[in-house]
C-alpha cells in the first residue's frame, strides 16, 4: 500500500514532465535557454527515477523483513506441542461380597498353616465398589521445545517445558484417601522438562526432569498407554495397586542418547538421590515429594519417606531397530529403597509374631521410634504398630526387561516383553517381600490398510512374589505365593482426522486371592483399583489407611476422545 | 515441522544437475558421466526426501507436524516427536513405501505422558 500510493503521483509527474518536454521540443527553437532547461528537467526526470528505485527497495526489503519475521513466529508456534485426553469410564472393582477373617496360626515364627476364625468376620467393603461412571483425564499435556544452534558451531542447545494437566477437574496438590503429593497438577515441570546439549556424531545429553530410559525404551510395546489396562498395570509395577516403580519420571536427573550405529542405539540414566538421610526416610533435597512418588505420610503413616523412598537412580537401555524388527533391553536400580512402613498395621502372622515377642525383643522392629512416637500420643500409638527397622528393610531394587516388536507389512504389529523385578532383601525379611517377580506381555496391534482405524489386544501376566507383608484386609497367610494376576485388554481407535481419536476400550484384570492389581495404573486417570471407601477421620498415623482387598477382580469399558497438537 | 533437508550439493548445482528428476533412464548414462557423483547423490537423497513428505503430508490420518526427514546416502532418517504408537508406526510403513523400501533410520521420540494420580 505504502509503495502503490507514492509511485502514483510519481508517475503522474513524470508523465507531466514528459508532456512539456515534448511540447518544447516541438514548438520552440533550439536557443542556450532552452537547452539549459532541457537539462534541468533531465535532472528532475533522473531525480524522479531515483526515487523511485529507492522507493522499490524499500518495499522490498519491508516485505523481507514481514516474511522473515511470518517465518519465525511459525517455527516458535510450531515448538508447542501437547495432546488432550479425556474419557468416560464404566468401571466395577469387583470387591462386593468379599468377606475377610482374622486367622489363628500353628507354623514357624507364629506364620503357616493358619486357620480362619470364620464365626467373626471383620468389616466387609466399604462404600460404593461395583460399577460406578467416571469422567477421566489420561495423559493430557502441553509443553514447549526447541533447539538452539550454539554460535557457529555444530552443537544444539535443546530445551524443553511440559506439564502434565487434568482435562476434567482443577489443578492442585493431590490429597485422597489412597495418596498424598506436595506434586501440583497442572504446574509447568511436571512432564519432561529439561536443558540439554545435542551434536550429530555424539548424541544428546539432557538434564532436568526426565523419565527413565527403562520407560521410554519400551512404550511402544504398549499400544494402551493412558488407557484402562495398558500394560504399566503390571509391568514395571512390584507390589501391585497404582503406583508404578520403574521406568518413572524422575527429579534431578541427566540422561544420554547415543546417535544410531547401524540400527543400535543406547540410554544411560542417572538421577541424583540428593537425600542427606542414610535411610532416605525424607525428600531430597530439591524435590517436594519422596522419591518414588508420595509425600512424606500419605497412607496415614508416621511423616517419613518410608513407603518406597530411595537415592540414587540409574538406568540404562541397548535398544536395536532394522526395518521391521524392534529389539531391547533395559535395566534400571534403585539405591537403597526404604520399605519400613510396609509392616505398620500389617495382617502377617509373621509380623504380628514379631510384635507379639515384646517391646524391644526384635530386632528387625524400630522400636525407638514406636517409643518415641507412643511417649508423645500414648493414645494413638496403641492403634498403631513398629514399622520394620532400616537396618533390616533398606535394599536396593532393580528390574530388567527384555522386549521386541515385530511390524508385517500388511499392518500387524506384534510385541512381547518379558520382565524381572528384584529386591535384595536378607533372607529373614524374604516372608514379606512382595517386591520380587516377574512380568510377562504380549500384545497384537493391526492398523487397517487406510490408516484410519486400529484395533489391538493385550495380555499381561504378574507372577507370584517372595513374600507378602500382608497389608491386605483379606489377607490369607496360607496364600503365600498366590498373588498371580491376569490383565487382559481390547481397544479400537477411529481417527476422525490426523488429529482428533475416537477410541473405546475395555480391560478385565482378574487377581489371585492375594494380588491387588488395578486396571489403570500408568497413566489412566481413574485407577479403579483393589480400594474400598474407607478412609481416616483424622491423621493419627494408626495405619487407619485406605483398605485394600485382596482377590478384587476389577472390569471396565471406556470410551473416549484423544486431540494432539 | 514436517519439512525436508537436502543435506549434500549446493542448491545451484542441484539445479543444474536435475532439470527434472529423475531423467529418462535411457538418458542417465550420459548425464551421469558429466555430473559428479555426490551431485548426483544429493539430488536423489533431495528426491526421496520429497516422496517421504509428500506420504506423511498426504496421508489423511496421520499426525506428522512435529517430524523431520531427512535423506542421506540414501538413508531416511524421520526425526522428531509423536504422540502414540500408531502414528509412529504409520510414518514408518509410509516412509518405508514412498522411498521404495530404502533403510529407514526410527528417531521418532515417542511423547507418552503416563503421569500417576494414585
Amino acid at each position: 500500500m505504502f509503495s502503490t500510493r507514492l509511485q502514483r503521483p510519481l508517475v503522474a509527474a513524470l508523465a507531466a514532465l514528459l508532456v512539456v518536454l515534448c511540447y518544447s521540443t516541438e514548438s520552440a527553437a533550439q536557443s542556450p535557454d532552452q537547452d539549459a532547461r532541457m537539462r534541468a528537467l533531465q535532472q528532475q526526470l533522473d531525480e524522479l527515477n531515483r526515487e523511485i528505485k529507492a522507493i522499490k527497495e524499500e518495499t522490498t526489503k519491508t516485505s523481507k523483513a514481514v516474511s522473515t519475521s511470518e517465518k519465525k513466529f511459525d517455527s516458535f508456534m510450531k515448538g508447542f506441542f501437547g495432546t488432550l485426553d479425556a474419557s468416560i469410564d464404566y468401571t466395577t472393582k469387583g470387591m462386593n461380597g468379599m468377606v475377610a477373617y482374622p486367622y489363628t496360626c500353628t507354623g514357624p515364627l507364629g506364620g503357616p498353616p493358619c486357620t480362619a476364625v470364620t464365626g467373626s468376620p471383620k468389616a466387609a467393603p466399604f462404600g460404593r465398589v461395583g460399577w460406578m461412571a467416571a469422567m477421566s483425564s489420561n495423559g493430557s499435556n502441553i509443553g514447549y521445545r526447541g533447539t538452539h544452534q550454539i554460535g557457529m558451531s555444530n552443537v544444539d542447545f535443546i530445551y524443553q517445558v511440559s506439564t502434565a494437566f487434568s482435562v476434567n477437574s482443577a489443578p492442585g496438590l493431590q490429597d485422597t484417601w489412597t495418596k498424598s503429593s506436595n506434586t501440583v497438577q497442572g504446574a509447568i515441570g511436571l512432564g519432561d522438562t529439561f536443558i540439554g546439549l545435542q551434536n550429530h556424531d555424539w548424541g544428546r545429553l539432557r538434564f532436568g526432569e526426565l523419565y527413565m530410559p527403562y520407560k521410554t525404551s519400551t512404550d511402544r510395546l504398549n499400544p494402551f498407554a493412558g488407557q484402562l489396562g495398558n500394560y504399566n498395570v503390571i509391568v514395571s509395577n512390584t507390589g501391585g495397586d497404582n503406583r508404578v516403580e520403574f521406568g518413572t519420571r524422575m527429579d534431578h536427573a541427566i540422561t544420554y542418547t547415543s546417535p544410531n550405529w547401524s540400527g543400535f542405539t543406547f540410554d544411560l540414566a542417572y538421577a541424583l538421590g540428593q537425600n542427606p538421610d542414610p535411610s532416605n526416610n525424607i525428600a531430597p533435597e530439591g524435590s517436594p515429594d519422596c522419591s518414588g512418588a508420595n509425600s512424606p505420610g500419605s497412607g496415614n503413616l508416621f511423616l517419613n519417606c518410608d513407603d518406597g523412598g530411595f537415592n540414587n537412580a540409574y538406568g540404562g537401555d541397548l535398544k536395536f531397530e532394522m526395518s521391521s524388527l524392534y529389539l531391547v533391553a533395559a535395566y534400571e536400580l534403585h539405591q537403597n529403597v526404604n520399605r519400613s512402613s510396609d509392616g505398620v498395621g500389617a495382617n502377617n502372622p509373621i509380623y504380628g509374631y514379631y510384635v507379639g515377642l515384646g517391646n524391644g525383643v526384635s530386632p528387625l522392629l524400630d522400636w525407638a521410634d514406636y517409643n518415641a512416637y507412643f511417649n508423645e500420643y500414648p493414645t494413638a500409638a496403641v492403634a498403631g504398630s513398629p514399622e520394620y527397622s532400616t537396618a533390616y528393610d533398606l535394599a536396593n531394587e532393580w528390574a530388567m526387561k527384555f522386549g521386541g516388536q515385530y511390524r508385517f507389512d500388511f499392518g500387524l504389529t506384534v510385541s512381547v516383553l518379558y520382565e524381572d523385578m528384584h529386591r535384595d532383601l536378607p533372607a529373614i525379611m524374604e516372608f514379606q517381600n512382595e517386591r520380587q517377580r516377574s512380568s510377562d506381555w504380549v500384545s497384537i496391534d493391526y492398523q487397517f490398510p487406510n490408516g484410519s482405524d486400529r484395533v489391538a489386544a493385550g495380555w499381561a501376566h504378574a507372577t507370584a512374589t517372595v513374600g507378602d507383608p500382608g497389608g491386605q484386609h483379606n489377607f490369607n497367610p496360607n496364600g503365600i505365593g498366590d498373588n498371580e494376576a491376569n490383565m487382559y485388554t481390547l481397544a479400537w481407535w477411529h481417527k476422525l482426522d490426523k488429529q482428533l481419536t475416537f477410541y473405546m476400550d475395555v480391560a478385565d484384570t482378574a487377581n489371585d486371592g492375594n494380588a491387588h492389581f488395578d486396571i489403570g495404573a500408568g497413566g489412566h486417570g481413574i485407577k479403579t483399583d483393589c480400594h474400598d471407601a474407607t478412609h481416616p477421620l483424622f491423621i493419627d498415623y494408626s495405619s487407619a489407611g485406605p483398605t485394600t482387598w485382596g482377590g478384587c477382580h476389577e472390569l471396565g469399558i471406556s470410551t473416549g476422545l484423544n486431540f494432539k497438537f | 515441522m514436517l519439512g525436508a533437508a537436502a543435506l549434500a550439493g549446493s542448491s545451484s548445482g542441484l539445479a543444474q544437475a536435475t532439470p527434472s528428476w529423475p531423467p529418462e533412464a535411457s538418458a542417465r548414462p550420459a548425464a551421469e558421466s558429466r555430473i559428479p557423483e555426490i551431485v548426483i547423490s544429493a539430488a536423489r537423497d533431495q528426491a526421496i526426501t520429497a516422496k517421504v513428505v509428500e506420504a506423511l503430508r498426504d496421508d489423511p490420518h496421520v499426525y506428522a507436524e512435529h517430524v523431520t526427514v531427512v535423506t542421506e546416502n540414501g538413508v531416511v532418517r524421520l526425526q522428531g516427536i509423536a504422540f502414540d504408537v500408531g502414528d509412529m508406526q504409520r510414518m514408518l510403513y509410509l516412509a518405508r513405501r514412498a522411498s521404495g523400501s530404502r533403510r529407514i533410520v526410527n528417531e521418532i521420540e515417542l511423547l507418552v505422558d503416563v503421569e500417576d494420580h494414585d
